[in-house]
């Protein structure tokens, strides 16, 4: 048997796995709206902690992650940087957030933030804004599958045909199980990716230079440039303080403003499984050293790769490891971009059904689900369709797509913690954020020390939405209390019980 | 600990966190040697503060855990009492 035909086994064998433990999880859970997007609330801290990093954790880690740090240096440590500082408000935020979903039984966060501002329009503000951050980072990671899939089989399996092996996996258990078969498959393919990087992250250094300080050492005499911060931009130059720092904070407000991430407040079982799923959380944040080693390791590697991006598969390929290791790679890989993907794929139709459908048209809860059900079909195949044909249409939203998500911090926040927020001034410092998202997006040579757009749009949209809030008439106190004051600590009644 | 003080550590790490790992207080460690366990010293001092920030979650929600459960033995005595003096007027009535 040929080489790439081993590891394609492997990589069946590791789909098969997958398949069916998605398809397995389903049966845990009742088949009701709250079952199919959270789970009835019942997903322990395994589940949490796995379904946490490894939706975190994407393809973009595993292939971009090495190529950042072998272009571009230290400047990839700000991807380190950063997720710590995001996750932290999600120990105070998420706990809250999912008493209240017990309480008015929210399953989506922008169910969250119109229980509080009720109002159709933000409501599907929020879906489309959430659909549109979604399509394209889901894109990224189908064709993440196919580039490791066709690198790996050296062509055998082309791009489009390995993507669309991978995805027909994630779409047939996120339809079939929902949120049960993201949290159980994330903690299979959490398990594998952090293996992987582990090994590979050692190996590969120790293999081509000894070990790991003899190869930092060795990069210090030729690129120290590589070293320290900030280093470079992707075409080589040496990176700004300012973009390097905003580019940290602004990473980290946005980071539990995903809503595919958010959303998952209110699977968990209880308050001290979402505290413990942020405290542990670091431990997962440290699978990054590893990646970046790898990385590391090509930038003294004779022969470069297509794109930086390559520079992972590239070396496998060339360092002539086992068969089986390879194998093994490209299903971590694989576990990266899927376990990120379904999490996406399954947010997605569960988002654009209750926060963009249900407030202009009555749903029951059968047609809800089957609705879910026909958009991951949909937004799936738009996704794959943009992955073949048409990827660079898809390279300004992804751009957009952080800043905007940003922009739901303050709705979420005034939610939570701010009893003078109204209904309009929140969509009026939402409307104003997302336009100067754009605006300095468009126009970035207007940006003050080449901070992150993203940043300047919440302080534009934090202004905003103080100033429209204090001039709007002030909401019930009794609302509001519900969920500012109430919210904060458990009921005294269910501890007794 | 109690839980407000360990909230303070947290906040605290927290803030320490977004200054010494972002200009300008980034710049002073900013350096390759010494490597640390073969990494470059950034790259550690980053870990480092990675794994700081887990440890002051871990002693926060040790002191949450434990402020709930004070709290939950409390309510179960107080309904426990409650029910005793509850049956004391009753009793009394009868006599």
């Amino acid at each position: 048997m040929e080489r790439w035909q081993v590891i394609t086994g492997v990589v069946l064998a590791y789909l098969g796995v997958t398949l069916a433990i998605g398809l397995a999880a389903g049966r845990r859970v009742s088949s009701s709206v709250a079952g199919y997007v959270a789970a009835d609330r019942q997903f322990g801290l395994l589940a949490m902690y796995f379904i946490t990093g490894a939706t975190i954790f994407s393809a973009f880690a595993f292939l971009g992650g090495p190529g950042w740090a072998y272009s571009r240096g230290a400047a990839a440590l700000y991807i380190m940087s950063y997720g710590v500082l995001g996750i932290a408000p999600w120990y105070f935020l998420g706990p809250k957030a999912g008493r209240l979903g017990r309480r008015f039984g929210f399953v989506t966060q922008a169910q969250l933030v119109v229980g509080r501002f009720p109002s159709r329009t933000l409501s599907i503000l929020l879906a489309v804004v959430s659909v549109a951050a979604f399509v394209p980072y889901l894109m990224l990671q189908m064709s993440g599958a196919g580039i490791v899939f066709s690198a790996v089989t050296e062509g055998h399996v082309p791009f489009w045909l390995g993507a669309a092996l991978a995805y027909a996996v994630v779409v047939t258990y996120v339809l079939s199980s929902g949120v049960s078969a993201v949290g159980w498959t994330n903690v299979f393919q959490g398990i594998f990716m952090l293996c992987v990087a582990w090994a590979l992250g050692l190996y590969i250094p120790i293999q081509l230079y000894g070990g790991v300080g003899a190869m930092f050492e060795r990069i210090a005499e030729v690129r120290p440039d590589l070293l320290t911060l900030p280093g470079l931009t992707g075409t080589g130059r040496p990176w700004s303080w300012g973009a390097y720092s905003s580019a940290i904070l602004a990473s980290a407000l946005g980071f539990i403003m995903w809503p595919h991430l958010f959303m998952k407040s209110f699977t968990a079982r209880d308050d001290a499984t979402m505290r413990r799923t942020v405290m542990l959380f670091p431990t997962f944040q440290i699978f990054l050293v590893p990646v970046f080693l790898i990385g590391y390791a090509g930038v003294l590697f004779p022969s470069p790769p297509a794109a930086p991006d390559f520079i992972l598969p590239h070396m496998i390929l060339e360092t002539g490891l086992p068969v089986l290791v390879v194998g093994l790679f490209c299903a971590g890989a694989l576990s990266a971009s899927m376990s990120t993907g379904d999490a996406l794929l399954h947010a997605a139709a569960s988002v654009a059904v209750e926060d963009g459908l249900r407030p202009v048209r009555r749903l029951n809860d059968t047609q809800q689900r089957f609705l879910m059900r026909v958009l991951v079909v949909v937004i799936g195949g738009i996704a794959f369709w943009f992955a073949i044909v048409q990827q660079q249409t898809l390279v300004w939203l992804l751009l957009t797509a952080y800043g905007l998500v940003c922009q739901l911090a303050p709705p979420v926040y005034a939610a939570l913690y701010w009893q003078r927020a109204t209904t309009r001034g929140v969509l009026a410092g939402l409307a104003a954020g997302i336009a100067a998202n754009v605006f300095f997006l468009v126009r970035a040579d207007l940006r003050p020390f080449e901070v992150h757009e993203g940043i300047l749009a919440v302080v534009i949209n934090v202004l905003v939405m103080t100033t429209a809030s204090m001039l709007d008439a002030p909401q019930a106190p009794a609302h509001t209390r519900a969920f500012v004051v109430e919210a904060a600590a458990e009921p005294r009644a269910s501890a007794v019980v | 600990m109690n839980v407000r003080a360990a909230r303070r550590i947290v906040f605290g790490l927290l803030g320490m966190y977004a200054v010494f790992l972002t200009w300008p207080g980034v710049v002073p460690v900013n350096r390759i040697r010494p490597l640390v366990f073969g990494l470059p010293f950034i790259m550690f001092w980053i870990v480092l503060w990675v794994l700081l920030v887990g440890a002051g979650f871990v002693l926060l929600n040790a002191a949450e855990t434990r402020a709930e459960s004070r709290a939950q033995t409390r309510a179960a005595s107080g309904a426990a009492s409650g029910a005793a003096t509850g049956a004391q007027p009753r009793g009394k009535g009868g006599a």
